[in-house]
């Protein structure tokens, strides 16, 4: 029984608007205004320790809000996410490499670079859905990944050496500090952006019953092309970002699916199709990174421990914590970003 | 090396991989699981045979008579903790290879901390043997595997055909509701049907653990080209899992003699992604959604 | 005592609210009965929480004194009750004979499945032409007669049918109706059908429920139902209305 009420109200403009309390933009900003002046706070113990993990985060709300944008808003799950991170880190360090550009200019072109192969992945895949998709963005990670590593001219498996930025050793992390914040900033805003949008609301109307959404008239196949192609961006940008960082550009930094994964661990935990989630869900799996680390030390029981998190979390709380709490009433103003 | 040379050990190929897929395959026909984690098991069974066959000196196909039946359990056991859970979600199939994705790097995970990542091979005297048959060289290792592979499909295939329960899975394959209409326990045939891919999967491993080098972090790019078989073939058509393993491995034969072995894994990819743009369920696939 | 016996049931889907509120129905063996009513009413809902794909979540359901509700499909097949949805649900990569097999797969006995299956081929002709045909390159109309043969393997005492004329023409529809009036006046099953053209279904069936937001509304012989001006009403939306505003005076 097709129920046409049930499209319409998927593709009509959102009547209902959230009044933005206030309390929930007090904490925002008080948290950047805090992320903002962190750098200065140079008397603090293990200052490097902290500014690193700080851009770090940054980093992955950066990757974890776009994957959000193709994985949450529009319910294709990629797995292969991390091509984009790779390009991003790739081009911007063959630029510093052959021109001498140095990646904090050229990374918004990384970011460009990425979309455009987002675009190319799209439009391959367009006609994949639900399973055949996932496997496709599996075996599009791979076939970069084969690329990269045989190709010389990037130095393949064993990679290439980024020359230094040219900082003062002291405060070398500040810039990077700054560049992930402002590529984090920008992906949540992304994110925000595209939920309130009539593109955000064809999305989810794909994600809900794309049969349906088809029917309504919505292009499916313009908007999920699009969707892939921003979802690019970012990661391009902190790829490029990243490599410099390093002085180090090897496939295996970039391309490994466990990357990937925990891309998608962090928005599904945080909870996917929100604004919030991903950023909660990032800082989360950071914090519960580095507290494995300490206490069994090697990186491969890590590996376990994110596949079961990612499995406890899609048996207990299959929304993540903003959804969960979402559901049940629960949700703290400053936590609803949406 | 000439080109039937390439062709038979494309087909000896095959056949180890249709084994590795038939099981893959099994789990989404009946269940609309996709396993993330298949090959992830494979390499687990493979280290049971490995570990089977340094302590105990026992032959990896000896080993089967292990690691069959203990897949075959530890698959219904799996398959009856986990899965009642999701059973009845609108987005099972997603959530399904969200799970058996975080699966597979819990056993990667600890595989590679209790396994470590070097490289290992049983290695038993057919392994380093070949049959020559005029100009042909046939690697014994490998034929001995594509032969219980094809053991193992054709019991199958026996299984589905001529039993009871083969015709309840068969028929939960074609159709699940029409399958619980006749009489079928589609829960119970689902049970079976896990532990049989599993135990297919045990099977596989105790044959890779001769024919490839194996170490935990190899199951992704195993798994990805299972998948793009699978996908390709047509999710749930062991015909197509069979036939598609068959003709991308002598393909991918073809192109690792004249093109360069690196390069045989993007034969499947390629053959995958241009099966998504033509004929997105694949060649033996309906038009089903997954 | 009724062959089938509904009592004050309460269901929905998944966790979403309930689409049969409070309804009860007793169905005579041996009789034919038709359920009518509007968009939502609970018709489908209605036969598929009695077959055991879902599960009341208030009252009970009694086969011949026995309560079967929440018992799984196959158990409720096995007291004799059999489905045929709305789709087809056919094997479709299986031959009309191997379908036919199927719908004997409770029968342990071998001889008995072929000895039936060769009875329902001489009872229903088309189907023995197309024996060893793939079902799903059938016709929607030879399609349905498969299934329903299908269901008569087992030889139910109750058949429940969803909309057998769905997507069928004309011609075909009836003689699908013809084997549903067949199945009670010769071979005495007692036939629930879910019909959304009422006339015919009326036509078919001596007996109506008319079904709305999840009750039944009310009962009678077709005739009786036929004539009712309520009926029209009731496709309106009329009776509900009225009823609400009369304080439901029935």
């Amino acid at each position: 029984m097709t129920d046409i009420r049930t499209v319409d109200q998927a593709t009509a403009p959102a009547t209902e608007q959230r009044v933005p309390s206030s309390s929930r933009w007090w904490v925002l900003g008080a948290v950047v205004l805090f992320a903002l002046a962190l750098p200065s706070a140079r008397f603090l113990g293990s200052y490097n320790y902290v500014l690193q993990l700080a851009t770090i985060a940054f980093m992955w709300i950066a990757l974890a809000s776009s994957w959000n944008i193709l994985g949450g808003y529009t319910g294709y799950i990629s797995l292969g996410h991390n091509v984009f991170y790779g390009v991003g880190g790739y081009v911007a360090g063959m630029l510093l490499l052959e021109l001498g550009w140095s990646p904090f200019v050229t990374a918004p072109l990384a970011g460009l670079v990425a979309m455009a192969l987002g675009l190319v992945a799209g439009l391959i895949t367009y006609r994949a859905h639900g399973t055949s998709f996932i496997i496709s963005t599996v075996a599009m990670l791979l076939v970069v990944t084969l690329l990269m590593d045989n190709w010389s001219y990037l130095g393949g498996s064993n990679g290439l050496s980024l020359p230094l930025p040219g900082f003062d050793v002291s405060w070398l992390k500040v810039p990077f500090y700054y560049a992930m914040l402002v590529a984090a900033i920008g992906a949540v805003i992304l994110g925000h952006r595209v939920q309130h949008s009539k593109f955000g609301l064809a999305l989810r109307a794909i994600a809900s019953d794309e049969v349906k959404a088809e029917m309504a008239g919505i292009n499916t196949r313009k908007y999920k092309v699009m969707a892939f192609a921003i979802s690019a961006f970012f990661p391009g940008v902190v790829g490029a970002l990243w490599g410099y960082s390093l002085s180090y550009l090897r496939p295996v930094i970039f391309l490994i699916i466990a990357v990937a994964a925990r891309m998608v661990l962090m928005s599904i935990v945080g909870g996917r199709g929100t604004v919030a989630g991903p950023v909660i869900g990032a800082v989360l799996i950071i914090a519960i990174d580095e507290a494995s680390v300490s206490l069994l030390g090697s990186s491969e029981l890590n590996l376990a421990v994110t596949g079961l998190l990612l499995v406890v979390t899609l048996l207990f709380f299959p929304l993540g914590i903003v959804g969960t709490l979402r559901e049940h009433n629960r949700l703290p103003a400053w936590l609803d970003w949406d | 090396m000439t080109q039937v040379q390439v062709l038979i050990l494309g087909l000896l190929l095959g056949g180890v991989y249709a084994l590795m897929a038939s099981g893959l395959t099994l789990l989404f026909g009946v269940m609309r699981v996709v396993n993330l984690a298949h090959a992830a098991f494979i390499v687990l069974a493979a280290f049971l045979s490995f570990f089977l066959w340094e302590g105990a000196g026992i032959d990896p196909l000896v080993s089967l008579v292990v690691t069959v039946p203990v897949f075959f359990l530890l698959g219904m056991a799996i398959y009856r903790t986990v899965f009642p859970r999701i059973e009845g979600s609108p987005r099972f199939t997603e959530m399904t290879v969200l799970m058996t994705f975080g699966f597979a790097f819990i056993l990667e995970g600890l595989m590679s901390k209790y396994f470590t990542g070097i490289f290992r091979q049983t290695k038993p005297p057919y392994a380093q043997d070949a049959i020559i048959l005029g100009d042909l060289y046939v690697p014994t290792g490998q034929l001995y595997a594509a032969i219980t592979s094809a053991v193992f499909l054709v019991a199958l295939w026996a299984f589905l055909k001529y039993t009871r329960t083969g015709y309840g899975v068969r028929a939960t394959m074609q159709n699940r509701d029409a399958a619980q209409l006749v009489g079928v326990d589609v829960r119970r045939v689902s049970t079976v049907a896990f532990g049989m891919g599993m135990a297919l999967a045990g099977a596989a491993g105790a044959l890779i653990s001769f024919v490839f080098p194996f170490y935990p972090s190899r199951h992704w790019q195993w798994i990805a080209i299972l998948l793009s078989l699978v996908v390709l073939g047509g999710m749930g058509s062991l015909k197509g899992a069979v036939v598609g393993a068959l003709g991308l491995a002598v393909i991918s034969s073809f192109v690792s003699t004249h093109i360069g072995a690196v390069w045989a894994p993007i034969t499947f990819f390629g053959a995958l992604f241009l099966m998504l743009m033509v004929k997105p369920e694949g060649l033996f696939g309906k038009k089903a959604r997954a | 005592m009724a062959l089938l016996e509904v009592r004050n049931v309460r269901a929905g889907y998944g966790g979403g609210p309930d689409i049969l509120t409070d309804i009860s129905i007793d169905v005579e063996e041996g009789r034919s009965y038709c359920i009518i009513g509007p968009n939502g009413a609970g018709k489908s809902t209605l036969l598929k929480t009695i077959a055991g794909l879902l599960r009341p979540r208030d009252g009970d359901i009694l086969f011949d004194g026995e309560s079967i509700a929440g018992r799984r499909p196959d158990q409720v097949l096995a007291t004799g009750v059999c489905f045929v949805p709305q789709d087809r649900t056919i094997f479709p990569q299986m031959t009309v004979r191997e379908n036919l097999v199927m719908g004997g797969f409770l029968l342990r006995d071998k001889k008995l499945v072929e000895q039936r299956v060769d009875e329902l081929m001489g009872r229903f002709p088309r189907l023995a032409e197309r024996s060893s045909q793939l079902a799903q390159t059938m016709s929607g109309g030879e399609q349905q007669m498969l299934v329903m043969a299908r269901a008569l393997m087992i030889q139910p005492r109750l058949m429940m049918i969803d909309e057998p004329s769905l997507g069928l023409a004309p011609q075909i529809s009836n003689q699908i109706f013809d084997i549903i009036r067949s199945l009670s006046s010769e071979m005495g099953i007692t036939v629930l059908l879910i019909e959304q053209n009422v006339k015919k279904g009326l036509d078919v069936a001596e007996w109506a429920f008319v079904l709305d937001l999840g009750t039944c509304r009310f009962e009678g012989s077709s005739a009786e139902i036929l004539d009712d001006p309520r009926i029209r009403d009731l496709y309106l939306g009329q009776l509900a209305e009225a009823a609400k505003e009369s304080g439901d005076a029935e």
